[in-house]
């Protein structure tokens, strides 16, 4: 369940635009009543699979992404290409763990 | 709630909420990055939406871009509104950002996009009276049956792409700078002329040489700074036509109080040009032929957008200004014409005294006039906006006040003016005839336009030039009232130019254009005369010339300056005391065929050496604050005259004993320096690392900006790369019952840094390679041969 959690919030970051995935990670947290744990297992997951698209999308666009992104950092070109694509992958666990865990204990108040 | 659940509820509130809250109110200018560094609308989000079939409302008739095998893309609209609709329109979409920056900064409105770097430019343009400039030419422009249709379709193009952006399609810039692009309304293309006008028309050294006065005496300038210099270190493209009209030098006694100058936004050195253009009896085709490389900042996105219009009522092909309508230079069916910069003096600063230290009435014959004040606010990203007083009187904004006077600046960029009508003019015109009817309505800033159609070639001066009286334009004048003011501008007639001369060719190089015989002044201070004397020489070498010829003078890369200054620093090196390195770098430099190649070690040795000269000679000597230095031709002609008359010039040079001590000198530190920072083996300074030539991005944001280039060229061989300069814009056209046409530019059609067509036409154009332009004829030929096609509807 948790894997499949993860795969649909990886989905709605690559997809949908970013305001998007604070809302749908309170509903699920909200909805399944995630602790600590698995909320961080699941943004880890989505985590990854987005570094890997984000890397992907680099390696479809000759890596102009990673280059301009690392100039802009002043990263060795090689550098960039390792380090940029982790950027989009920390966002999306910053925000799935912190924001399920607030739908949780929402979800908690509210039964009270 | 049990105390763990508190816990987990506050953890989670502070990491979701309050620290992105907190991180907001501290650093705001981070507040986008996340959206930036989103996959789903951030900036892996790399490609603009296409357009390929689009209904936009504004449209008339439906509109075809058609596209050649290069990307160029060539619009073919059935009225002239819808033409420049979708002028408009597609260049918003490739470079939004770029015609966005450029059309805000004579405005003052660059703080608003990009916050607190824009500062300095929007005080500054702001104090300037940009803002009043921008709102008469506004008015101008739309009152004009001509240019107001034309500019007000363009920027309703714009409009309409602005409002079709969502943030996933917004350019990289605005994203990275968390700002939208906000809706254009006229003002935004008067902006844009103004811009370019300063660019190029603020080629003013009143105030240098003001200081230099003020340092070394006015007899001390006027011995080393006539007004004209000996012919063969001039290029005059115009020969002269008789004696000598013009009077001597004024008295240059400084009457001014203010000594210390306000800052003056400094215009690069280098803005000009080369142009030049050859009669049906010097070409191999039996038709004119025009060549023209157009010399500014090198930036990405590229300064330049090429594209065809085509409509029935015209059809045109060239370079364009993002964020303003029509082809500025390029060609039609019947002619063909090219720029450079005029570089005359339209700049006047005058000494205004006010009634005493707060006053704003100031001096005006026997009696006093009242100053304008206008507080004018400058919007500052993420700060309270600003307010700049703009103080006006007659003889110009005062740019400074002390005690109870004020540094006034007058130029003509300050006159309502209107150049689209100009560049709709040429876009009609069949000849040259009417290529110099379309110039008399061009006013900022001064140009040298050269025109060809078949049969006939011209140079024309062009643009308002106040008549100044005998010895104004040098230094900072009393403004002492109505006869301060400038009354008329040189008439058009009487403005220097050649049709047909029987040279057989016409060209500019943004030097002085006539020489003393010329009734009027111009300037003292004109561009260096190398380029446009190797031109004329490479014209007057060959009997008849082809498109090929061109594309290889467009390429040279003698340095015209070492030319004429190496046989001087080689005669007068003492090698007396020179070690085994120097020895070598010597001898190799004696052989040297002043190709400023990107391999040459000679042409860092003599850049290296000529700057240690002006280090010793002007910096060091002179002047150690002021960044004016005297042109190069001048101090070729300055060690001549050492040279020739070492007694009268000696005291000149003090502490050495001859120029042959400053050039030695010279010499043995610019050979230190190189092996400071490139090795001790002389072979390993190849000019293209002492010289590093890049494009950087137009908002100076690193990552975006071009590779290190191996480059060739100099500042002054034809092929006039320095580094961050150089041809931005290249076009050869050869007349005929059909034109044919090769450009380069570099840089790409998008503005787009995460789109490989960003700086396609960069190595191609850093090698010195040349398109050949696809000019279509009609709507058929277009659609025949196109790459692709987008379709607008109208709904």
């Amino acid at each position: 369940m948790i894997y499949l959690l993860a795969l649909a919030l990886a989905v709605v970051m690559c997809v949908l635009p970013l305001w998007t995935l604070p809302l749908v990670c309170l509903l699920f947290g909200f909805l399944m009543r995630l602790n600590w744990r698995d909320c961080a297992k699941m943004g880890s997951m989505a985590a990854l699979i987005v570094i890997a698209v984000s890397a992907g999308l680099d390696f479809k666009d000759q890596h102009l992404i990673t280059k301009r992104m690392g100039g802009m950092l002043h990263l060795e070109a090689r550098l960039a290409m390792f380090l940029v694509p982790l950027l989009p992958g920390l966002l999306t666990l910053w925000i799935s763990v912190l924001f399920t865990r607030l739908g949780a204990s929402l979800r908690t108040i509210y039964k009270k | 709630m049990r105390r763990r659940e508190i816990l987990s509820l506050f953890f989670a509130l502070i990491g979701a909420v309050f620290l992105p809250l907190g991180l907001y109110l501290a650093v705001p200018q981070i507040t986008g990055l996340p959206r930036l560094i989103s996959v789903g609308e951030g900036m892996w989000q790399t490609k603009f939406p296409s357009l390929e079939k689009r209904v936009f409302s504004e449209l008339k008739r439906p509109v075809d871009i058609a596209f050649d095998s290069n990307g160029i893309p060539h619009i073919i609209a059935k009225t002239e509104e819808d033409l420049y609709f979708a002028q408009g329109l597609l260049t918003a979409y490739y470079r939004l950002f770029e015609m966005d920056m450029t059309t805000r900064v004579a405005g003052g409105r660059l703080s608003e996009l990009v916050g607190f770097p824009g500062l300095e430019y929007d005080r500054f343009f702001v104090s300037f009276g940009m803002k009043q400039a921008i709102r008469a030419e506004t008015k101008k422009l739309l009152e004009d049956p001509d240019s107001g249709p034309m500019v007000t379709a363009y920027v309703k193009g714009v409009n309409a792409y602005i409002r079709s952006l969502r943030y996933k399609d917004l350019p990289l810039e605005y994203k990275l700078l968390n700002t939208w692009p906000q809706e254009w309304d006229e003002s935004r293309v008067a902006s844009l002329l103004k811009i370019m006008t300063f660019r190029l028309a603020g080629r003013n050294f009143t105030l240098g040489l003001s200081e230099l006065i003020d340092k070394l005496g006015p007899e001390k300038v006027r011995q080393a700074f006539p007004e004209f210099m000996p012919a063969n270190l001039e290029a005059y493209f115009i020969e002269p036509l008789g004696p000598r009209r013009r009077g001597n030098p004024p008295s240059l006694d400084l009457q001014n109080h203010i000594r210390d100058f306000p800052p003056f936004i400094r215009v690069m050195e280098g803005n000009g040009s080369n142009s030049w253009a050859v009669s049906p009896a010097k070409s191999k085709t039996g038709f004119s032929i025009l060549a023209n490389d157009t010399h500014l900042s090198y930036q990405l996105p590229a300064v330049w957008f090429e594209v065809q219009l085509l409509s029935p009522a015209s059809n045109v092909y060239g370079g364009t200004f993002p964020g303003a309508p029509g082809v500025v230079l390029g060609f039609n069916p019947k002619l063909a014409w090219g720029v450079t910069n005029g570089t005359s003096d339209a700049i006047g600063w005058f000494e205004v005294e006010f009634k005493d230290d707060q006053s704003l009435d100031y001096r005006f014959d026997d009696g006093f006039k009242t100053a304008e004040l206008e507080n004018v606010p400058i919007a500052v990203k993420y700060q309270n906006p600003l307010m700049v007083p703009v103080l006006k009187t007659e003889y110009g904004y005062v740019l400074k006040r002390e005690g109870k006077y004020g540094l006034a600046v007058r130029w003509t960029g300050d006159n309502a003016s209107n150049e689209v009508k100009s560049i709709e003019r040429l876009a009609q015109a069949t000849s040259v005839d009417g290529c110099i009817e379309a110039l008399k309505f061009w006013q900022n800033p001064v140009q040298n336009f050269s025109c060809a159609d078949q049969n006939h070639i011209a140079i024309y001066h062009v643009g308002d030039l106040p008549i100044r009286k005998e010895g104004e334009g040098w230094t900072i004048e009393p403004a002492v009232g109505a006869s301060s003011l400038w009354q008329k501008n040189i008439p058009f007639e009487e403005m220097p130019h050649a049709v047909d001369p029987e040279s057989g060719f016409v060209f500019s190089a943004n030097e002085r254009p006539v020489g003393p015989s010329y009734p009027y002044y111009l300037n003292w201070n004109f561009e260096e005369p190398f380029r446009g004397q190797r031109i004329r020489n490479l014209l007057n070498e060959k009997r008849k010339f082809d498109a090929g010829d061109f594309i290889q003078m467009q390429s040279d890369v003698l340095d015209q300056h070492a030319l004429l200054a190496m046989p001087i620093f080689i005669k007068q090196l003492k090698t007396d005391d020179l070690d085994e390195t120097e020895i070598t770098v010597m001898q190799a430099m004696k052989k040297w065929d002043y190709l400023a190649h990107a391999k040459s070690f000679e042409s860092s040795v003599f850049n290296a050496w000529w700057k240690q000269v002006e280090q010793i000679l002007w910096k060091d000597l002179y002047l150690s604050k002021t960044p004016v230095l005297p042109k190069k031709a001048r101090t070729i002609w300055f060690f001549r005259q050492l040279e020739s008359d070492p007694e009268k010039w000696k005291d000149w040079i003090q502490p050495y004993a001859s120029g042959g001590d400053v050039i030695t000198l010279a010499f043995k530190r610019a050979v230190a320096d190189l092996k400071q920072r490139a090795g001790l083996d002389p072979q390993n300074w190849s000019w293209s690392d002492i010289q590093k030539t890049s494009l950087p991005h137009i908002a100076k944001i690193p990552g975006l900006g071009s590779d290190l280039l191996k480059m060739d060229g100099s500042a002054y061989s034809i092929m006039a790369n320095r580094g961050n300069h150089g041809p931005t814009w290249k076009l050869i056209v050869e007349m005929g019952p059909k034109p044919r046409a090769w450009s380069q530019f570099p840089g790409g059609v998008t503005g787009n840094p995460l789109d490989p067509g960003y700086d396609k036409f960069v190595e191609p154009w850093s090698r010195g390679e040349m398109r050949h332009v696809d000019f279509w004829s009609n709507e058929s030929e277009a659609m025949a041969n196109a790459a692709y096609v987008w379709r607008w509807e109208t709904r």
